[in-house]
């Protein structure tokens, strides 16, 4: 809202003469460059807490377990720290985020849709949130309630979402 | 001849004044170095660096052997997530996208051209002052060095964003990092708007890689690590992403076990760097106390400064410029006379809070806080002069 009040300030300021009631339509110093919804798409890996952002895809704890052995144990031997996951996450929605935004780190992202929702599925199997057959998709991720998530206040002290 | 013959005598007085030729100091007795094109700390300041050094842990700077409130460059506290990338600038972008009008792409020198900003502040790590830093090392280095002060250069994020025209809905912006690991941060747009930058220069000259080269998220008293370094993505959005360096890293733990998440603000601090543990007061005589104090919220208003642990209190100085969000230098003198000490400072900024003893923090957050820990810090001066940690 005061944003949207500055832009119109400086745009009247500047006498391109735009109503007090209506959207600045022109950048108000013309500096970069439109940046198209593919160019958008090829940088947005964002997955929110409801979701937001999951891709197409599915998979299940038993793939996830042959993809964490093939993939990740070479950093995280034995998959220790797992069982902590269950406390100290509060959406799992942030797990399928993670992985795919960081892990390996400092290397390309090999891991397709699929395995990050296999990985993630394999994670919450370790540590009990999920049975052994459970399979992950863009519906059922952010439908799971984490047990720790009771925990977690925002800064003004009331629970999370 | 006669007056290049005159002048030597006059400089150096050796014949003049019977000196013997010998008593010249070396560096006097040999061709001077050449200039460095970039110019380094002489060797003799070897033992001033950040510690520990590595690849993923954090580096805390050295506040004991710095003077005044800028830290230098090459001294600021650094903590990265993947290690320091090295991004080449003419190919680095920034994309500022989400419930924008117009979703815009910025090269480095495109920032260069908005209204340049200049300001003088402190970050701090949120796991400053965690008591596990002190059994690495005895020192304020180690109590509180994951903090630190530069003069940082950039666009407004306010000018940016009214660039790309945000959406009167817009609560917050997600900052993702060019690092190895995409890290990101859900920041509140009110707090983004309040003197934040997207700074490109730290202390006159371009960022170093270690502090975001090329662009940086720079949120004034805002905890270190929502300052997104290496910045290649802004998602304006409603509603933070409760990412995983905000979530199941970062949240701050409560005395009844609870974790807060999204305070960001530092709380008001201060800390006494000399004396502090680790050096020794040469022999009775006078001293000067020296400290630095510092605030999220605003301008330090006060520091107070105890030489029996806190049983009487007297104000210090504190020197010019006193500006908000920044370092403020303070001092007291201080006449030692083999009598043991027991030396703490107390901050109290313009917002009217006042920094905590341990004990009082301590009933506040409990006995297990490793982030924003701001409870005062007592050193220990022994009759013979050696500072150690004190209660």
């Amino acid at each position: 809202m005061r944003l949207r009040l500055v832009a119109m300030a400086l745009a009247a300021a500047a006498g391109l003469g735009a109503a007090p009631t209506q959207a600045v339509q022109t950048a108000p110093l013309g500096i970069g460059r439109t940046a198209s919804a593919a160019d958008v798409a090829a940088w947005d890996v964002d997955v929110t807490r409801d979701g937001t952002g999951l891709p197409a895809g599915s998979g299940t704890a038993s793939d996830g377990a042959r993809i964490f052995a093939a993939q990740c144990a070479r950093c995280h031997a034995g998959g220790s720290g797992l069982a902590r996951i269950r406390t100290s996450w509060p959406y799992a929605t942030s797990l399928f985020d993670y992985i795919r935004r960081a892990m390996p780190p400092n290397r390309a992202k090999p891991l397709a849709a699929g395995e990050v929702y296999a990985l993630t599925a394999y994670i919450l199997l370790k540590s009990r949130v999920l049975q052994e057959n459970a399979s992950l998709d863009a519906r059922t991720l952010p439908a799971i309630a984490m047990p720790g998530k009771a925990a977690f206040r925002d800064a003004g002290g009331a629970p999370l979402p | 001849m006669r007056r290049l013959s005159f002048l030597k005598a006059t400089v150096f007085g050796a014949t003049a004044f019977g000196a013997e030729p010998s008593a010249l100091p070396p560096a006097m007795l040999a061709d001077g170095n050449a200039v460095a094109a970039y110019g380094v700390p002489s060797p003799f300041e070897a033992d001033v660096v950040r510690r520990p050094s590595g690849l993923l842990s954090p580096a805390l700077t050295p506040l004991g052997d710095l003077t005044g409130t800028i830290t230098p460059s090459g001294l600021c506290f650094t903590r990265n997530h993947a290690g320091v990338p090295q991004i080449d600038p003419h190919a680095h972008r920034l994309l500022v996208h989400g419930l924008v009008r117009r979703p815009l792409t910025f090269t480095v020198a495109d920032l260069l051209r908005f209204p340049a900003v200049t300001r003088t502040h402190f970050l701090e790590c949120a796991g400053n002052g965690a008591p596990g830093w002190q059994q690495l090392g005895a020192t304020v280095q180690f109590s509180h060095g994951l903090a630190s002060n530069c003069e940082w250069t950039g666009a407004a994020l306010r000018d940016v964003l009214e660039e790309a025209g945000a959406n009167a809905n817009a609560t917050w912006v997600l900052a993702e990092g060019a690092d190895g690991d995409l890290y990101e941060r859900s920041i509140p747009l009110a707090a983004a708007l309040d003197g934040a930058l997207i700074v490109y220069a730290q202390n006159g000259e371009r960022l170093r890689p270690e502090q975001g080269y090329p662009l940086r998220l720079l949120l004034p008293g805002l905890e270190g690590s929502a300052n997104v370094k290496w910045l290649r993505r802004l998602h304006v959005t409603d509603a933070p992403a409760y990412s995983r360096n905000e979530t199941a890293s970062y949240a701050r733990l409560n005395r009844d076990g609870t974790r807060t998440i999204f305070d960001l603000t530092m709380d008001v601090k201060s800390v006494v760097t000399t004396p502090s543990a680790g050096q020794r007061l040469a022999g009775r005589g006078a001293y000067e106390i020296r400290g630095l104090a510092w605030s999220g919220h605003g301008r330090i208003a006060a520091v107070d400064v105890t030489l029996d642990d806190g049983a009487t209190w007297q104000p210090a100085a504190l020197h010019d410029p006193v500006l908000p969000k920044a370092f403020t230098r303070f001092s007291m003198p201080l006449r030692f006379d083999g009598s043991e000490l027991r030396v703490a400072s107390r901050a109290r900024d313009d917002a009217g809070r006042v920094q905590p003893t341990a004990a009082e923090f301590a009933a506040l957050r409990g006995l297990d806080a490793t982030y924003h820990v701001n409870a005062i810090q007592t050193w220990r001066v022994a009759a013979d002069g050696a500072v150690s940690l004190g209660s």
